[in-house]
């Protein structure tokens, strides 16, 4: 029987707290090996940048309730299904997530000239910026 | 290279041609023609195209929000071409044209949503339907 996979991540509904479930789920998983294999290589930039995240925004959607993005700049990623490359330093890479942590979504973006760990525009696009790496 | 951590989720299946696939978790529907790592521009709060990071040309999108612009229009209201089996008298598949038209009536006419909204037509010129049974949960 097919199943998801989990990743503990920090929890954006409360940020001091303990780290919450999010959800890969098993038809993405699927839907990016068969069809995009450069997606399903990337899923390891997914897993870091949830795991080392550098910023997280809120309101992602303007005709969705909720849901998140993550943003962090792994080292290295995919460009082709077979040509492994450093991660550009003009994009981060961002995770999308709905209200319920489950992912939909992973790219690269162009990245803010105010903010490098930011996409572009960010200040326009998301509901707020919730959360900012120490580190 | 590590082996892949997502290895033993995919044993066995095959890999196959990409066509639009409607996403229940995020509403959206996503088609990329071109296996490569890609850079989102965002062209609205609807549409973001995907472009190549080798060499930066559009090579598919993202439409967000599905199932506000079926609660908006219906989806008999952006049926514009579609396939019906006449014995069921169901409809069987939806134009992407007819989404993409729809999504852009609700912004600004601007040459900057325009140029990217020809880009996302242009990408649906080899596969332009998606199948309803795709959108049961948006179309329910």
């Amino acid at each position: 029987m097919p199943t998801d996979f989990f990743i503990n991540i920090v929890n954006p509904n409360d940020l001091g707290g303990a780290k919450i479930r999010a959800i890969i789920p098993y038809q993405l998983i699927l839907n990016y090996y068969k069809y995009y294999p450069v997606r399903y290589e990337n899923f390891r930039a997914v897993k870091y940048v949830l795991e080392n995240p550098k910023r997280i925004f809120a309101g992602i959607r303007e005709f969705n309730e909720g849901g998140w993005c993550f943003t962090g700049k792994p080292q290295t990623w995919h460009i082709r299904a077979d040509v492994q490359a450093p991660f550009p330093s003009n994009l981060v890479f961002a995770v999308y997530l709905n209200s319920g942590y489950v992912i939909y979504e992973s790219r690269a973006e162009i990245a803010a000239d105010d903010d490098m760990l930011c996409p572009i525009s960010w200040q326009n696009r998301y509901g707020a910026l919730i959360w900012k790496s120490t580190s | 290279m590590e082996e892949h951590f997502l290895k033993e989720f995919v044993s066995g299946v095959s890999r196959e041609t990409p066509k639009p696939w409607y996403n229940p978790e995020g509403d959206c529907i996503v088609y990329q023609m071109v296996d490569e790592a890609i850079i989102a521009d965002r062209i609205d709060g609807v549409l973001t195209i995907y472009r190549s990071v080798i060499n930066n040309r559009p090579i598919g999108y993202q439409i967000k929000g599905v199932g506000a612009l079926a609660s908006r229009f219906g989806w008999r209201g952006i049926r514009v071409d579609c396939v019906e089996d006449k014995d069921k008298e169901e409809l069987q598949n939806i134009s992407m044209y007819a989404i993409l038209l729809a999504a852009y009536e609700q912004g600004p006419q601007t040459i900057g949503r325009r140029n990217g909204y020809v880009m996302a037509l242009e990408s649906c010129a080899s596969h332009s339907r998606i199948g309803t049974d795709e959108m049961d949960r948006v179309l329910s």
